[in-house]
């Protein structure tokens, strides 16, 4: 690992944010959610729901202590512990690397076993421990087998050592899960009714517990001053809610929501309601059980009902027993909430602001998995739960293992993550993990999306929000759309994983025993006290918040509580502070320097230690010296963008903090733009969507990875002019793309409308070649009666034979041999399967089964040689053969290439060497563009890089350019005329082809160039003739089918209009789907052809219809037909042309 | 010297880099011996690959066009060598070849991977026609890991593949001319010192080349002259040209090939006319 060399701010921020991605890594927010996951959600999860009562006898089984795998020995480290697991068909078990699953197709899990405790009336049986299902194993993760492996052992399991993980391993395909963006849970969301309603104010709050759905509660104020509670879409009035809380007395609720009188009497109305509809605790219980839905609850009597409902559908964050105290604990919620929703409604608080990124919580691979796994584990219960029932019939002692049934729990989980359907109903959970590039991949694996989608059209919604500077990128955005809706995380960004329930409980303890937080109940003095939330609740008072937060926020920087745990001052509408703390999970943080009276805390011995790496990223979270703030607590915080800034202050004290690095506000793939900060933002932008399709080194076990497909650029480079975020990031141990000589000219036209122009001898030499991959794969199927496919040469005899032409690259055993060369629709797997209904024709005709030929053949317009043959066995023992056929990609015409600036271009015109210009020294530019790329765009850090590249290349080192704190342009102006070079960067060239001087001076240097993956060789595509579909009998669609051009309707427009009706119909119907058909000039009806008498016969007047043949499109014909069969009769009256 | 009369001065001499200064040489001329360098001189290289064996990680595509790359001694008579450009230009390539062989393999106890370079290219038969350099790097293989193949080298022309290109960089420049009107100088010190390669002095209060050789005719100067009393121009008359070569001939005998495939060329068409 190549060092930073000490010379300014830049280097220093350089080292933090590399500390801290070397450390954790750049999918640390997935990893830390999923082993929080498996370490103690998945057991709750399992333990909470598992419980089957028998609908006969009272049988009572419980799961209990659910573990993950058994501990095998782990031949890579040799040890024993808990790691993937495969299942043979023939029922052996043993550990599985990730690539084997790759290879073979299975997925990356671990079995889960679970204790099952039986009671049968009042007898109990002893545990019985059984498998229940398997589990998804995220790589990387505590019981990914890569765990603790050191680089060697990692390649020699086949994986890249530079491989981020976080995700998973799913029949064979690398899914990952995206994570969702989410409005914050458990806390009070208060907005403007909808402008045509009869709400004024609505006051929101969705309830997440971990064994229940989300619930939402929602408390609304309405035009004739009355305040209704939402509990299951019901609406129902506040006051009898908080009578059925046991708040009987007005007095009582008005005290509770509020104590400023002005509030209060905007309550008046909703009491006189109220009083007509219920006046005590009972009544109200009744009234809410009889008017929530039904079917929710088995109990037949209201007041039942009603008491079920408010403890289990009424915020059950707060608690789901039916106890005074959980009663009182949602009271004072409620109460809560209609005071904000008040306060808004007279003005004195604003409107919540739902973009705010402190109100926005991430829900991570672990939240969403335990989701699924709720789901699965219901289904479970169900499915036991029936199985039990249909058992006790039988004698004798209940044998689990002949209960359960696994698969079934295995099947949900990776069904779930196979499809990306969500049981909750979202879609597109889970994705295909990208592997174009490097940085595609990591930026796939840290993409945000925002569930909002097409729901709202909300356009603040999509806009940049200035809570999001250090936690989304600013520029990484698709356009169209999504644009706004799916983000990047920034580079230093943390989620926060939360407290678990006991820590968290532990924590809130503590905020009353050692801080003197007063308890709500115990308040009865309020002057003089200010408020504490804590987690969105109102927990109590304290007489100084200000002073809380101080001993709160220095006891988070000495370590004796959680990093995470987030201190927030704000103010209440009458002006008085209040103490915001937070600790739940999801929240996106970011780590600054803390500065202490002006001084920072981080100091030179620091920066020292951590380039001798004697001191890690987390030592320096630990000594306080770096602090993760969260959006909310980022409002108390005064931030120096750097060091200089904090230095030359005239008051330094007003500083809380400086920036780690100002670049670290950018996404992984926003950060390699070289001077970004110069560039019009669309550009970086633009640049952030292409870099994702640039070819490069995706990974370094592409040689063994089964990719469907694949491309690997044959000489990728780092870029000379690189950026901190570039190498933080790994590009440049990973690249994708090569640095190349720029002219910046016009040359015959030929680079007009940003076509490109590259030097032939270049290509020739190298640049911008690349291989293609593709895996075609077949496996031998077994089929119930004993049928097989086989996988062999075909005989000529099988049905679909292609021609022994097809067949002749096959080697004997029906799979062709590695390093043969392949054109279009040869064929790479011979296989033979039987036909359908073979077995039915086998018996009809006495004769062998019918056999069909199912080879594997190449893609009709590819061709390529054959890279590697993988012969093995899937998970259900069937033998599995992928072919991986490889093709050479020269750069030709209409190849695209794009710089780091969003500039693409198409390549336009290969021009021998002796033909380019060249400077005075010789040098021949590989590349060049047209200079109106630039004045509209204006991307001048394009211009920028060309000079920062020029002068790399001539004092053989790379440059600097990180946006904000790179080299400044001026400084590499002055060395390149040190260099003998004119400072602009131009230059007097000679025409290659003319030999004379060009007039201008040309702007020549070195720009880093992107190859991206759409190359003509994938595209190019005409057809004379070919195939139609079966519907229509009109040409085929698209460039895989072998498809025809359509013939639009703009087209037909022109043929119109110009009245070349003779072309028209020759486009339209000769050349498309002409038929003939015959139709009866009587009836107008289609009449058929009876081949045995050779007549033709209408269907209504028999032999006597005057039968006419014309021709007409296929499309028409089957139009009749279809309108036909509707019971509609359509007519055809025929006659001569030019005839009425 | 007259206006007209053509000189040739060998500027520089150095194995692999030659300078000739021309003088009256027209510029369709001088441009036309450039070109032939690049794209018509002849040269040996590496044309055909022939694997039997290849466990690598580099695909047999990917070796064969860096065989190709490498820079082969090829026999230096311009005679000959103007005669197979000509040939291979009439359709009629010559049958000469150069077989080579390599066989590299890994052993296990070496700990490390093995780099196989250019020196492994054995010739067989032909000895002379080696490779230029003995270090060139062609892959690297890995633990046990055997490359064998056979190569092929042909004689072929730049245009067809930058391979066969005797030269990496040719280049001439044009003599730069210092225009300096005395009369419209205001005194200032800009155009010395906005220079990049220092070739500008002032003389008895004119400004003058120290080396006109040295301009890059960058016109910085011109620029940053306010009053418009600096020039730059250049003097087609005189040029010079560099060729700096691969190593698979020597500059000098690049350049007189190239001269006599153009006047081979010349002579054909005077022959075609009927002359």
């Amino acid at each position: 690992m190549e060092s930073f060399a000490f010379r300014k701010d830049s280097d220093v921020s350089g080292l933090l944010v590399r500390s801290l991605i070397d450390e954790k890594g750049l999918v640390r927010l997935h990893l830390d959610s999923y082993n929080r996951f498996i370490q103690s959600e998945f057991k709750k999860i399992i333990e909470e729901v598992c419980v089957i009562e028998s609908t006969k006898g009272d049988v009572k089984i419980k799961a209990a202590n659910p573990v993950l795998g058994r501990p095998i020995y782990d031949p890579w480290t040799g040890k024993q512990r808990i790691i993937p697991e495969v299942t043979e068909p023939d029922f052996v078990t043993r550990p599985i690397t990730p690539m084997e699953a790759r290879l073979r197709g299975l997925s990356y899990t671990v079995p889960i076993y679970c204790d099952f405790v039986i009671t049968d009336g009042d007898d109990q049986y002893e545990a019985q421990q059984v498998l229940i299902g398997e589990l998804p194993v995220m790589l990387k993760s505590s019981i990914c087998v890569t765990n603790g492996l050191t680089k060697d052992q990692l390649i020699e399991i086949g994986e890249d050592p530079e491989d981020p993980g976080g995700y998973f391993i799913i029949n064979g395909s690398e899914r990952i899960i995206v994570s969702q963006e989410d409005l914050g849970t458990n806390h009070i969301f208060v907005e403007e009714g909808p402008s045509n309603s009869s709400v004024l104010t609505v006051s929101k709050v969705s309830s997440v517990t971990r064994t229940a759905n989300r619930t939402t509660t929602q408390a609304e104020l309405t035009k004739d001053g009355r305040i209704y509670v939402y509990i299951l879409r019901s609406k129902i009035p506040m006051a009898v809610v908080f009578r059925a809380l046991g708040f009987v007395t007005d007095r009582d609720i008005a005290s509770l929501i509020t104590r400023d009188e002005r509030l209060q009497e905007l309550l008046t109305q909703s009491f006189i309601e109220g009083e007509t509809l219920a006046t005590t605790e009972s009544e109200a219980l009744r009234y809410i059980g009889n008017r929530v839905l039904g079917g929710f609850t088995k109990s037949t009597e209201p007041k039942k009902r009603g008491e079920e409902i408010i403890a289990t559908r009424l915020l059950p964050h707060l608690g789901t027993s039916n106890s005074q105290e959980v009663k009182t604990k949602k009271a004072q919620f409620l109460a809560l909430m209609i005071e904000r929703l008040l306060e808004v409604n007279v003005g004195s608080r604003q409107p919540t602001d739902k973009d705010h990124y402190a109100n926005k919580r991430l829900r991570l691979a672990g939240d969403l998995l335990a989701i699924v796994l709720r789901n699965a584990v219901q289904n479970f219960v169900k499915d036991l739960r029936h199985n039990l029932d249909r058992s006790r019939g039988r004698k004798g002692r209940i044998q689990m293992k002949a209960l359960v049934s696994a698969n079934l729990l295995t099947d949900k989980i990776v069904h779930a993550l196979a499809t990306g359907n969500w049981p909750d109903g979202r879609t597109g959970v889970s994705q295909i993990l990208d592997r174009v590039n490097y940085l595609s991949t990591l930026s796939h694996l840290r993409r945000v999306v925002s569930p909002l989608n097409r729901m709202h059209a909300n356009p603040e919604a999509r806009e940049l929000h200035m809570t999001q500077w250090g936690r989304i990128c600013p520029s990484e955005t698709p356009e169209g759309v999504n644009v706004g809706l799916v983000k990047n995380l920034a580079l230093t960004a943390i989620v926060s994983v939360g407290l678990t329930e006991t820590e968290s409980s532990r924590f809130e303890d503590s905020l009353y025993r050692r801080h003197g937080v007063q308890p709500l109940s115990s308040v009865t003095n309020f002057t003089g006290l200010q408020r504490v939330y804590f987690d969105g609740r109102l927990i109590g008072y304290h007489q100084n918040v200000h002073q809380l937060a101080e001993e709160l926020r220095s006891r988070r920087r000495s370590g004796q509580i959680s990093p995470e745990i987030s201190v927030a001052l704000t103010a209440s509408p009458d002006g008085k502070p209040e103490l915001v703390v937070t600790a739940d999970s999801g929240r996106v943080m970011r780590p600054l320097i803390v500065v202490r009276n002006g001084e920072s805390a981080l100091t030179p011995k620091h920066i020292e230690d951590l380039a001798t790496q004697r001191l890690k990223w987390s030592d320096l979270v630990a000594a306080g010296v770096i602090e993760y703030l969260d959006a909310a607590e980022e409002e108390n915080a005064t931030i120096a963008v750097d060091f200089e800034t904090l230095k030359n202050s005239s008051h330094p004290e007003k500083y809380t903090h400086v920036e780690i690095a100002p670049w670290a506000i950018m996404g992984v793939v926003a950060s390699i733009i070289p001077y970004s900060d110069h560039n019009q933002s669309p550009r970086n932008t633009y640049e952030s969507a292409m870099a994702k399709q640039a070819l490069g080194l995706y990974s370094s076990n592409f040689r063994i990875r089964p990719d469907s497909r694949g491309h690997i650029l044959h000489y990728p480079q780092r870029p000379i002019v690189t950026t901190s975020g570039a190498r933080v990031v790994g590009f440049e141990k990973r690249p994708a793309g090569q640095n190349v000589i720029l002219a910046v000219a016009p040359f015959e036209g030929y680079g007009i409308n940003d076509a490109l122009i590259i030097n032939k001898a270049s290509v020739e030499r190298g640049l911008g070649r690349s291989t293609f991959f593709r895996l075609y794969e077949a496996v031998e199927k077994k089929y119930p009666g004993g049928f097989t496919d086989k996988i062999s040469i075909p005989e000529q005899t099988v049905r679909g034979y292609r021609g022994s032409k097809m067949y002749e690259k096959l080697d004997e055993d029906g799979i062709v041999l590695p390093e043969t060369m392949l054109y279009g629709d040869e064929v790479v797997i011979g296989r033979v399967s039987p036909s359908r209904f073979g077995s039915q024709l086998q018996s009809v005709e006495g004769g062998g089964i019918l056999q069909q030929d199912t080879s594997v053949a190449l893609k009709h317009s590819e061709q390529g040689r054959v890279d590697r043959v993988i012969i093995t066995f899937d998970k259900d023992g069937n033998r599995l053969v992928r072919v991986r056929v490889r093709d050479n990609r020269v750069p030709e015409l209409g190849d695209k290439f794009a710089s780091r600036h969003g500039q693409k271009g198409v390549l336009a015109y290969v021009v021998p060497q002796e033909d380019m210009p060249f400077t005075p020294q010789g040098i021949v530019p590989d590349m060049i563009i047209n200079p109106h790329a630039f004045p509209s765009r204006m991307t001048v850090g394009q211009l920028i890089e060309l000079i920062a590249g020029k002068v790399g290349a001539l004092e053989a080192r790379q440059v600097d350019g990180t946006p904000f704190i790179g080299e400044e342009p001026q400084s590499l102006k002055e060395a390149l005329k040190r260099l003998g070079f004119n400072p602009a960067g131009v230059e007097s060239l000679i025409d290659g082809r003319t030999g004379e001087r060009l007039q201008a001076e040309i702007f020549i240097g070195v720009v880093y160039y992107q190859k991206l993956h759409h190359m003509v060789a994938d595209k190019i595509h005409a057809r004379a003739r070919g195939n139609v579909q079966i519907t229509t009998r009109q040409p085929t669609e698209g460039r895989a089918r072998e498809g025809g051009l359509r013939f639009g309707e703009m087209e037909r427009d022109v043929l119109i209009g110009h009245g070349a009706a003779a072309l028209l119909k020759d486009r339209l119907l000769d050349n498309s789907d002409k038929t003939t058909v015959a139709v009866c000039e009587n009836c107008g009806y289609f009449v058929y052809f009876d081949s045995r008498r050779g007549e033709y016969v209408c269907p209504i007047d028999g032999n006597k219809a005057k039968v006419s043949l014309v021709s007409v499109p296929y499309a028409f014909k089957l139009l009749m037909q279809e309108l036909i069969s509707l019971g509609i009769s359509p007519r055809l009256k025929l006659g001569e042309v030019g005839e009425r | 010297m007259s206006q007209t009369e053509l000189s040739v001065k060998v500027i520089e001499d150095k194995p692999g880099l030659l300078t000739v200064e021309f003088s009256n040489l027209r510029r369709e001329v001088l441009n036309g011996i450039r070109r032939t360098i690049l794209a018509e001189v002849p040269t040996l290289a590496i044309d055909e690959v022939l694997f039997t064996e290849n466990s690598s990680p580099i695909y047999g595509e990917y070796i064969a066009h860096r065989l190709g790359m490498v820079p082969i001694k090829t026999p230096d008579d311009p005679e000959i060598l103007s005669q197979i450009s000509i040939d291979i230009q009439g359709g009629n390539p010559p049958n000469m070849r150069v077989e080579y062989q390599l066989r590299a393999e890994c052993p296990p106890q070496l700990g490390q991977p093995l780099t196989v370079s250019s020196d492994m290219l054995k010739p067989l038969g032909v000895e002379e026609a080696r490779p230029v350099y003995d270090n060139i790097q062609l892959f690297k293989l890995g633990q046990n890991q055997v490359v064998e193949l056979q190569a092929t080298a042909r004689y072929g022309l730049g245009k067809q593949h930058a391979k066969f290109s005797p030269v990496s960089p040719v280049v001439y420049i044009y003599k730069p001319v210092l225009i300096f009107d005395k009369t419209k100088d205001e005194p200032c010190d800009q155009h010395v010192s906005v220079c990049p390669t220092n070739c500008l002095e002032y003389k008895h209060g004119e400004l003058v080349f120290t080396n006109p050789w040295d301009c890059i005719l960058c016109r910085a100067c011109e620029k940053a002259c306010k009053s418009g009393a600096t020039k730059i121009m250049w003097d087609e008359s005189v040029a010079r040209l560099t060729i700096e070569a691969t190593g698979s001939l020597p500059p000098k005998v690049i350049l007189k090939t190239a001269i006599l495939i153009l006047l081979k060329k010349f002579k054909l068409v005077s022959e075609k006319v009927g002359a």
